[in-house]
């Protein structure tokens, strides 16, 4: 294990706002420490939900068409016949 | 065939098998929540709208390898849709140039980010949660944890950005994301 935990910055890893040397310290560390790995995951799951608060915005019902067109262009052709 | 029985992974194996009613039925329950994202992080309707088209063209492209023990859907999506964003907004450089971001006000809205008959109603409890818990912290929490999340700044950016000291943006993201995990992961393990 190296050195001592880095409790400080682990919610700055989960964030990926690190800068350079603090990331690569903590990345060396968390590759030796199950404990700051499993308080990692505990912030992990904090990122995870963020995107939940949003302001919400509603997107244009065309994009659906146009998705299916770009992943499907045989099933949509049929559809559009 | 009804897919809009089915739970999210389910759909993501048939989706692996090229099943696009698969992929239009994941589209309605979490086109909100993707392009919400999306545009909160770049804040224009045109290039959010190709980051959801992309978004879900991965999900087409690489849903066999999801993996459901490792995450839910829907963090895989907003997964995604996050580092497509971010990756957008290094491109043009220009992360910084707004430096305020918002978050949703409270109450959530009636239409949840997340559609889809059986998980409205968990996806509406959690997405309250989120949300009030985000609206809790300080304004001067929010906005650094805003400029992470959703610009992907980094400490030294977002101190830059605000002309605030580094080491006051370190502590504000830390306390932010401590009351976070305190109120959303260690009170509410299950959701």
């Amino acid at each position: 294990m190296t050195d001592q935990h880095i409790s400080d910055l682990i919610p700055g890893y989960a964030l990926d706002c690190l800068d350079e040397t603090e990331f690569d310290q903590a990345k060396a560390h968390l590759a030796l420490c199950p404990l700051c790995r499993a308080e990692l995951a505990s912030y992990q799951a904090v990122v995870d939900r963020l995107g939940m608060a949003a302001p919400d915005v509603t997107c244009s019902d065309d994009l659906k068409h146009q998705l299916i067109v770009r992943v499907h262009p045989a099933v949509s052709a049929v559809s559009d016949e | 065939m009804d897919y809009s029985t089915f739970d999210d992974a389910i759909l993501l194996q048939y989706i692996a098998r090229a099943q696009s009613d698969a992929l239009s039925v994941l589209y309605d329950r979490y086109r909100h929540l993707v392009f919400s994202l999306a545009y909160n992080a770049v804040g224009d309707i045109a290039t959010a709208e190709d980051i959801t088209l992309d978004v879900f063209a991965q999900v087409w492209q690489k849903s066999a390898t999801y993996r459901a023990d490792r995450a839910k859907v829907s963090t895989w999506l907003t997964s995604i849709t996050r580092n497509r964003a971010i990756d957008e907004l290094r491109w043009r450089g220009s992360r910084a140039e707004q430096s305020s971001v918002a978050w949703a006000d409270l109450p959530p809205s009636a239409e949840p980010t997340v559609s889809g008959a059986e998980i409205v109603a968990e996806s509406l409890m959690q997405q309250q949660q989120v949300r009030e818990a985000v609206a809790q912290l300080p304004d001067e929490q929010r906005e650094v944890l805003g400029l992470a999340y959703f610009r992907g700044l980094s400490h030294r950016e977002i101190a830059e950005a605000l002309d605030q000291p580094l080491g006051t943006v370190k502590t504000r993201i830390r306390l932010a994301m401590e009351k976070l995990r305190q109120r959303l992961v260690d009170e509410n393990p299950a959701t």
